[in-house]
């Protein structure tokens, strides 16, 4: 996969989650405070499912060095979540 | 908080997102003194709120530098484990530092930001076009509406810029800001990168690195959501059409009063943090 196509991908994606972002939060303020949640919920996982295209488009480059720190930055990302949320530091 | 608390709060996160894109920022920088003067939030939780705010204006500001090509995700992919491991251990740190310390940072940021404001609105860099003649690994190439030519450019010293990708991430998770007032120099003088390609990637590493922190924060119950809602809303939508603004304005008189207003902020916090 090219840097173009990778691009694309990864703008779609952004697109994609950004009006998912306006419904929930629109729907929070009239109905419910738990789509407000959601709203900024899916603000997050916006970007660990960037970082994971991100590395499927190095990876299908084979541009392994990058697939490898993409991999990297979601570990990362994944260890915050388990170190906050698990172990309540 | 009031309805009529939301509406404000969105109307100024609005114009905190209408700005912010125009100057290449994540907006943090007004967020928490806006969030703890006016509407009297503790520093954590302003924090909180103001990295969901950065995440959101960054995914709506970088799509439109995705799709022309500005951001040069090689580099991005490479500083951005640095960022995010920053903001995993400022968040670590949050709790242990004192908030007037907080506030001590934020002052010196203000007036730094402030600074640069000023040198870069009188003192603007014209060589950023070059010949490339060998491409290195991460080279990057744009089409420059404004130029009205494509920009090549080889970036170099981009593991030496590690180190400050780590110190954008801990800034950020410490006072709340999107850290582009690190990478956005950093990536400019010292991997010579073109100042348009240098403020796209800080934000596609901000993007990441602040939704990193918030997710954090929302794990430790400091997200006020109706505060954080009415941000994101605000900051998204100034974010679209201050995009579309972008292309037509003059910004050098908004970078003065933008820097004004900075060195005002950076007054106001050096008075807390003395009368405290």
């Amino acid at each position: 996969m090219t840097d173009k196509n990778l691009r694309k991908i990864i703008n779609i994606i952004l697109r994609f989650g950004i009006i998912a972002i306006y419904v929930l939060l629109i729907l929070g303020f009239i109905f419910n405070s738990k789509f407000l949640f959601f709203g900024i919920f899916v603000l997050l996982i916006l970007a660990v499912i960037k970082i994971i295209a991100q590395g499927i488009g190095f990876f299908e480059a084979k541009k392994q060095k990058f697939a490898l720190l993409s991999v990297l930055s979601l570990i990362i990302f994944v260890a915050q979540v388990i170190i906050f949320g698990i172990f309540k530091l | 908080m009031e309805l009529f608390d939301i509406i404000i709060l969105t109307f100024l996160s609005f114009l905190i997102g209408y700005i912010s894109v125009i100057f290449g920022i994540g907006g943090g920088l007004f967020n928490v003194p806006i969030l703890v003067f006016f509407f009297n939030i503790p520093i954590p939780q302003a924090v909180a709120a103001s990295l969901v705010s950065v995440a959101a204006l960054s995914a709506m500001s970088v799509m439109s530098k995705i799709r022309h090509g500005f951001v040069n995700i090689r580099v991005a992919s490479l500083l951005e484990p640095f960022s995010i491991f920053g903001m995993l251990i400022g968040v670590f740190l949050v709790a242990i530092v004192k908030e007037n310390n907080i506030r001590i940072i934020f002052t010196i940021l203000s007036f730094i930001m402030a600074t640069n404001m000023l040198i870069k609105t009188f003192h603007s860099r014209k060589k950023d076009v070059k010949i490339i003649r060998t491409k290195n690994t991460f080279y990057g190439e744009y089409r420059d509406q404004g130029l009205g030519k494509t920009i090549k450019y080889n970036p170099k010293n981009i593991m030496i810029s590690s180190p400050f990708s780590f110190l954008a991430g801990l800034l950020s998770a410490l006072v709340g800001i999107g850290g582009g007032i690190v990478l956005v120099p950093i990536m400019n003088f010292l991997c010579r990168m073109p100042i348009k390609a240098s403020v796209a990637t800080s934000n596609f590493i901000l993007f990441v690195s602040s939704a990193c922190g918030a997710f954090s924060y929302m794990i430790k119950g400091f997200i006020i959501y109706d505060i954080a809602g009415a941000m994101v809303l605000g900051s998204m939508t100034g974010a679209y059409f201050g995009m579309k603004m972008l292309v037509k304005i003059k910004p050098k008189i908004i970078q003065v009063l933008f820097a004004v207003l900075m060195y005002i902020i950076s007054i106001k916090f050096l008075t807390s943090v003395v009368g405290n």
